[in-house]
């Protein structure tokens, strides 16, 4: 069906439903722009792409319609991306249409949901649809869902469908099926869940894949490869007053899937790193958290092996993951500490992680989170992630907050950003943050941090100032200064003490929000759950228009 | 009564689970079996790498391969183009590879998805005109496994001392073609030693990389030639064409590729390919 046809075919039931119903329909939508202005900077690295050679402004917008009447429910988002970086950051996307519709029902006790639909099962290691705009994920299930309420506390559901590819989809056929629910046994609750996804790959894609296969030397040779797929994930959440224990398991049969770290002989007698490989896969994840009396402790633990579950076998990157793998390190914020950020590893890694939460009293409290991630099966970048993070907030209530810490980071930069040769990352970051409120309406916000390390691009000072009239004005500046580079981003010799300004000014009517920046942004890894994208250097405006209606 | 129900809920879990686990016992796999190219199809690899490209090394590996494995059925070229092969932002080496024409084909065989890519007879395979590596041996052995509806076969004249070569590309057509048939002569160039970036190298700078069938020059336009607008079973062509051979490149180390394409607006599938070196 064509987007068009869709649109049509959503108006059609909308108004059929507005006569029928007769009733009031409950309309709602948003609204989400982001508009660059491209300007050329070749000593930060901002060029060379067509947006700085020569398309100069470039947009993505998702405009979203829903409608509530009759007991029915229905949207749609209309998606447009013009001269977008957010496909290829090399290279310029342009393409529009339907990003998104459904319709849904609830009858009695069964809801069914038609359409683009984004659901997880459990925590997402089996199955996770959903849309992150940032990274340009958006793997929704095109299909259909029906869920049943066996009990008030006990829910069944099924879905089938294909996934999403931009804006058509992927051949392969998935459906899924998750029990879930909740028992409460005195002062000991439980919520288990069980869930399976089962994949059957097309007969094009098993072609395709057999015509690669059928050309590896008879060391790398696979003898047959399944066209059918299943995951299976077992999870439990088991609460003993303030003790929360939660463990999942998932298990993946045999797959065939692309390796980017196996060695491959070929035909020529040279040896190639990346090979598709046949192998069943795993992942155990637990975690175990208590919070009372102000102190609050969690510990996880997570080991993954062979556990890339895709759509397709030959996408790679952030296309066609039908699964999502929980990050085992600290999501952080602020603009240093987050620059070295660890993707999930899906093919081999073990993970543990424990933070502690102390509120000394009311107005000081303290934290301390400790991540280390490893490759258990490699010699080579076998450790390749340790953080600590260490923070204080303390607190005048209605005067001042300040937040204050130290992060140390080792970062392995040739497996997580595919740098070969590059050293490891070792790095400390002081930082500071505090927020002053000068009267009622009106706050200064400053942002201080200090990144100490000899590799990639050398040490760095960052600040910023920010001032907000409540509820419209933020004003904005700061500045990344590569106070002691170690690299050029232009590739040459020649070192310079880059500064990567921002100028900024955000308003907000309401639940419109405008916001307009003058930014020079040094390129960096972009995560968000541990999903990672490169984010090219950018020199330009950004505008960036967020409404709800 | 608690426990009852729990212990209802966990039964259908369990039968649920075991009808599928079932359904998954029983599948009959594809069976893999080496593909041995027969027939006289050619097939064209265009791909798109860069010297500041460090994944690229690893797809010209595959072309290696690839030509080991089908000899008679492949040509291929590596176009220095796009975003790793600009020398102002990966200064590696002494030499730019881009030419003009490598620029424009960037765009028309677009978009471009990652680096190294490859277009395999100017045939989008599931919706991607460009394609990774680990895809391109699928879509080769697909495409040598149709038969060409045209059949071409070069005649080269290369004098050493103008170094002036002449080309004729003849052609006979083995099934009707409806729709404008293109011809387009590219010529390549391998051996040429000059620094790389290649992941899999210790340093990954590799200062005497040999690049190989390297696009130096289109002796047609860069969207082919129109020479027909349709052909019928039997029908011949010969198509001639001229170009001095710039004094840097070693024309023994150089090989002609011409193929031949239907274009039909955004369609320009390569109907069949030949190669021929330029000096013997």
């Amino acid at each position: 069906m064509t987007p068009q046809r869709t649109i049509l075919g959503l108006l059609f039931c909308f108004m059929w439903l507005s006569l029928w119903a007769q009733e009031p329909v409950s309309l709602s939508g948003s609204l989400e722009s982001n508009v660059n202005f491209y300007m050329r900077d070749a000593q930060i690295g901002a060029a060379n792409t067509p947006q700085y050679d020569h398309q100069q402004i470039g947009t993505d917008t998702w405009l979203t319609v829903r409608a509530q009447i009759g007991g029915f429910e229905l949207g749609a988002r209309y998606d447009i991306f013009a001269n977008s970086s957010l496909l290829n950051p090399t290279d310029s996307y342009t393409d529009q249409g339907l990003g998104r519709w459904y319709i849904g029902k609830k009858i009695g006790k069964l809801s069914i949901l038609g359409g683009h639909i984004y659901d997880q099962i459990g925590s997402g290691a089996i199955f996770k649809a959903y849309e992150e705009r940032a990274l340009f994920i958006d793997n929704a299930l095109v299909g259909l869902r029906a869920s049943y309420e066996i009990s008030p506390d006990w829910t069944i559901k099924g879905m089938a469908g294909r996934q999403k590819n931009l804006f058509e989809l992927y051949p392969s056929i998935l459906k899924g099926l998750n029990i879930e629910g909740f028992e409460s046994l005195g002062k000991v609750t439980i919520a288990p869940g069980i869930g399976i996804m089962h994949k059957t790959i097309s007969d094009q894609q098993m072609d395709a894949l057999a015509g690669s296969l059928a050309q590896y030397t008879p060391g790398d040779f696979i003898e047959e490869a399944p066209y059918n797929t299943i995951a299976a994930t077992i999870y439990n959440t088991l609460s003993i007053g303030r003790f929360t224990w939660y463990v999942e398991g998932a298990y993946k049969s045999e797959d065939v899937f692309f390796d980017n770290y196996a060695a491959r002989t070929l035909w020529t007698g040279e040896q190639s790193i990346g090979k598709f490989v046949l192998e069943p896969g795993y992942v155990a994840y637990t975690s175990l958290s208590y919070a009372g009396g102000g102190l609050g402790i969690s510990g996880q633990y997570k080991r993954t092996s062979n556990f890339s579950f895709r759509t397709d076998p030959f996408v790679g990157l952030n296309r066609g993951m039908i699964n999502f793998l929980p990050p085992m390190s600290r999501i952080n914020t602020y603009r240093l500490t987050a620059r070295y950020s660890p993707a999930t590893q899906d093919l081999n890694e073990e993970a543990v992680q424990f933070d502690v939460r102390y509120a000394i009293n009311k107005n000081l409290s303290v934290l301390v989170n400790i991540s280390n991630i490893n490759r258990p099966k490699e010699e080579d970048n076998h450790d390749i992630y340790t953080e600590v993070y260490t923070q204080v907030t303390w607190k005048k209530p209605r005067k001042w907050t300040l937040i204050t810490g130290v992060q140390y980071q080792k970062y392995d930069q040739e497996l997580y950003e595919g740098k070969p040769g590059a050293p490891q990352v070792q790095a400390i970051t002081p930082y500071l943050d505090y927020l002053l409120k000068l009267d009622q309406k009106k706050s200064l916000r400053t942002e201080l941090q200090y990144m100490s390390t000899d590799e990639d691009f050398g040490s760095w000072i960052y600040a910023l100032e920010e001032f907000s009239i409540s509820p419209h004005w933020i004003f904005e500046a700061s500045d990344m200064w590569n106070i002691s580079p170690k690299k050029s981003a232009d590739g040459s010799e020649k070192l310079e003490d880059l500064h990567f300004p921002t100028l900024g000014i955000v308003y907000s009517a309401g639940p419109t929000r405008y916001a307009l920046r003058y930014v020079k942004q040094v390129e960096g890894i972009v995560c968000s759950g541990g999903i990672c994208r490169l984010e090219p250097a950018f020199s330009g405006f950004k505008f960036n228009l967020t409404s709800n209606f | 009564m608690k426990q009852h129900n729990i212990i209802n809920h966990i039964c259908t879990l369990g039968i649920v689970f075991f009808f599928i686990a079932l359904s998954g016992c029983d599948e009959q796999k594809r069976v893999i079996e080496p593909f041995i190219p027969a027939g006289n199809r050619i097939v064209l690899l265009e791909e798109f790498t860069g010297k500041g490209c460090t994944n690229c090394p690893k797809g010209s590996r595959e072309i290696e391969n690839l030509l080991t494995l089908f000899p008679n059925n492949l040509v291929a070229v590596s176009i220095h183009a796009g975003f790793f092969a600009n020398p102002q932002f990966f200064p590696i080496g002494q030499y730019d590879f881009r030419t003009e024409e490598g620029e424009i084909l960037f765009d028309y065989l677009g978009p471009n998805l990652g680096y190294p890519s490859g277009v395999v007879n100017r045939i989008p395979v599931a919706g991607d005109m460009q394609i990774g590596a680990n895809a391109w041996a699928s879509a080769i052995s697909n495409e040598i496994q149709k038969a060409p509806a045209i059949e071409l076969t070069i005649s080269k004249q290369f004098n050493h001392v103008s170094r002036e070569l002449t080309v004729t590309v003849n052609g006979i057509a083995k099934e009707p073609v409806a729709g404008n048939i293109h011809l387009s002569i590219m010529l390549t160039e391998s051996g040429v030693i000059d620094a790389q970036d290649d992941a899999e190298a210790d340093p990954h700078i590799v200062p005497d990389y040999v690049h190989k069938h390297l696009l130096r020059d289109m002796m047609t336009p860069v969207h082919g030639a129109p020479i027909l607008t349709s052909i019928s079973t039997g029908q011949t062509f010969s198509e001639t064409f001229n170009v001095v051979i710039d004094p840097s490149w070693v024309a023994d180390n150089m090989e002609i590729i011409a193929f031949v394409s239907r274009v039909e607006g955004n369609d320009f599938p390569v109907l069949q390919a030949v190669s021929a070196h330029v000096t013997d």
